[in-house]
């Protein structure tokens, strides 16, 4: 095999590895700019609290103040892990 | 012969007519309420609006004003539940319930300036209340005040640690940031408590490709694609994510 030939395919070589790194790279950008841009998103906001009867919220147990009020997020009725 | 005197019974017009009136607002109210039950909106707004028309005394005021914010909240009418929580609030400072539902209704109309001042009164009213911090912290996530989200959420996870939500936008936080191994460790932990959180599981992998993880990332991608069964959007998103590194 002659040195020139040997040469040109090393050239076809690192032009081929050129051409899949630069591929390799354009699918990371675009993906990682499609994530950043959107989605990785915040969670969701918590739903309504329910309503109170005529009662009002004082001087009893009512479930919505008292989930307003709660240290815990789950008698706080915040959103579960499952549906952000 | 009575063995004890009977109880005097008022006949004074005045009288009677306050004591109609209160039956009447009791009455409403049940009605109001069974027709929230059963998701009949426009029948509880209509009984909420005639007790707030016969303006009745505290706590059943503000009650009613809550009342008709939820009803008008849930058929879309956020400007007009906007107002009727407002007036509750008006009506009793102290309401944590309506502050709460205020918030909400001042997001999904996009008044994120509102919803911020009256989560600022939320947390000022209630320094150690979860629904105080998530719903300020989302917020000020929202709005790009990075500092108050992160104490926010920081404060809420010091009260429940194991709250995997609250893990999860820390992470969000710090991935903003540029702050990924924080991100990383804040996403992890959230998938120890939750092992099935999908988004979690996508975040994680969107990271770990930020940190050159390409195997990392697709394994992430793959298990959010299989945990995200019910979310066909996320689903193909992670599909998407781990095909896009699994082609080079």
């Amino acid at each position: 095999m002659s040195s020139r030939l040997i040469a040109r395919l090393s050239l076809a070589g690192l032009l081929l590895l050129g051409a899949l790194s630069l591929r390799y790279a354009c699918v990371d950008a675009g993906v990682l700019t499609a994530t950043q841009a959107s989605e990785l998103v915040p969670s969701a906001q918590a739903p309504l609290l329910g309503p109170i009867d005529e009662h009002g919220r004082t001087g009893w147990l009512c479930r919505p103040e008292v989930a307003a009020s709660a240290k815990s997020a789950k008698a706080a009725e915040l959103p579960a892990e499952l549906r952000p | 012969m009575y063995a004890t005197t009977p109880a005097p019974h008022s006949t004074a017009a005045a009288t009677l007519h306050d004591q109609a009136i209160a039956r009447e607002i009791v009455e409403r109210f049940h009605i109001g309420l069974a027709a929230l039950e059963t998701h009949r909106w426009s029948d509880a707004q209509a009984e909420f609006t005639r007790i707030l028309d016969l303006h009745p005394a505290e706590p059943q005021g503000s009650t009613a004003a809550y009342d008709l914010g939820i009803a008008l909240a849930q058929s879309g009418r956020f400007d007009e539940a906007a107002q009727s929580f407002e007036r509750a609030i008006a009506l009793d400072p102290g309401f944590l319930a309506a502050m709460a539902n205020l918030i909400a209704v001042d997001v999904s109309r996009g008044d994120l300036a509102g919803a911020r001042r009256v989560a600022d009164r939320f947390v000022a009213r209630a320094p150690d209340s979860a629904r105080a911090l998530y719903a300020r912290g989302l917020v000020a996530l929202q709005t790009g005040d990075l500092a108050t989200a992160r104490s926010d959420f920081s404060t809420l996870l010091h009260n429940d640690p194991q709250y995997a939500v609250a893990h999860y936008d820390l992470g969000i936080i710090e991935a903003r940031e540029g702050h990924y191994d924080e991100s990383q460790r804040e996403l992890q932990t959230a998938l120890d408590f939750a092992p099935g959180y999908a988004r979690a599981r996508f975040a994680l992998g969107t990271v770990l490709l930020h940190q050159g993880d390409r195997a990392g990332a697709r394994a992430s991608f793959e298990r959010a694609a299989a945990d995200a069964s019910d979310d066909p959007t996320l689903r193909g998103l992670a599909i998407s994510m781990r095909d896009a590194i699994a082609t080079p």
